[in-house]
């Protein structure tokens, strides 16, 4: 089993950083993808969101976090991937998805982190809490 | 028979609890029936079951230990 995606908090430009560079001794890799998701301080009806609270039903959500690692590892020649989704508060600006796909070549690259953006969001257990300024709170 | 119900998302905000604790169903249909009587908000939210962290899309039968889950529409990222 794959260590855990899912992450407490926001996620750390440095984090992302220090993922890049943990990759320069794989030196077939020629491509690297990284999606990130950041959080949108949207409004609704004059209140201004100032951040979304995530929360999950876990034990699923890792299985199938693994399911699609799987699938995209079938489908895909891709060399390495990883994907980090926060839990808990993440305010607006901040990042809550990263999703770091490397490859030969760039083209499988693009394909791969794209449907591994887009299993996330079909398949994932997770939902989304919008909590506006006056701590009022929606769900997406 | 013991039987652990999950709310997820906006659904806990309807039934005011994130887990129940049953024993009376032998079904997922007599659970949902009896949730809906209870929760009546959940006749109008779009929200798919899970048994034990798979999905299901029929009437599926309960045992002893089974963990139910309501997952309303997913929104990750």
């Amino acid at each position: 089993m794959s260590k855990k995606v899912l992450t407490e908090g926001a996620i750390a430009p440095e984090k992302i950083a220090k993922s890049i560079a943990n990759h320069s001794s794989k030196t077939g890799i020629g491509a690297h993808n990284i999606f990130l998701g950041q959080v949108r301080a949207d409004k609704h009806e004059g209140k201004q969101v100032k951040g979304i609270n995530y929360s999950a039903y876990e034990e699923m959500a890792e299985k199938v976090f693994h399911e699609i690692r799987e699938s995209i590892f079938e489908k895909y020649d891709i060399s390495c991937m990883h994907i980090y989704h926060s839990l808990g508060m993440v305010k607006a600006g901040e990042i809550s998805l990263f999703v770091f796909v490397s490859s030969k070549h760039r083209g499988v690259s693009y394909e791969a982190s794209r449907d591994v953006v887009e299993q996330i969001k079909a398949k994932a257990p997770i939902w989304k809490k919008e909590i506006f300024e006056n701590e009022k709170h929606q769900w997406v | 028979m013991r039987i652990k119900v999950l709310f997820f998302g906006v659904l806990e905000d309807v039934t005011k609890k994130k887990e129940m604790s049953i024993s009376d169903f032998s079904d997922t249909d007599s659970l949902l029936k009896a949730l809906k009587n209870e929760f009546a908000e959940l006749n109008e939210k779009t929200f798919q079951i899970a048994v034990n962290q798979t999905i299901i899309n029929k009437n599926t039968t309960l045992n002893n230990g089974d963990t139910i889950a309501l997952l309303p529409p997913f929104a990750g990222g």
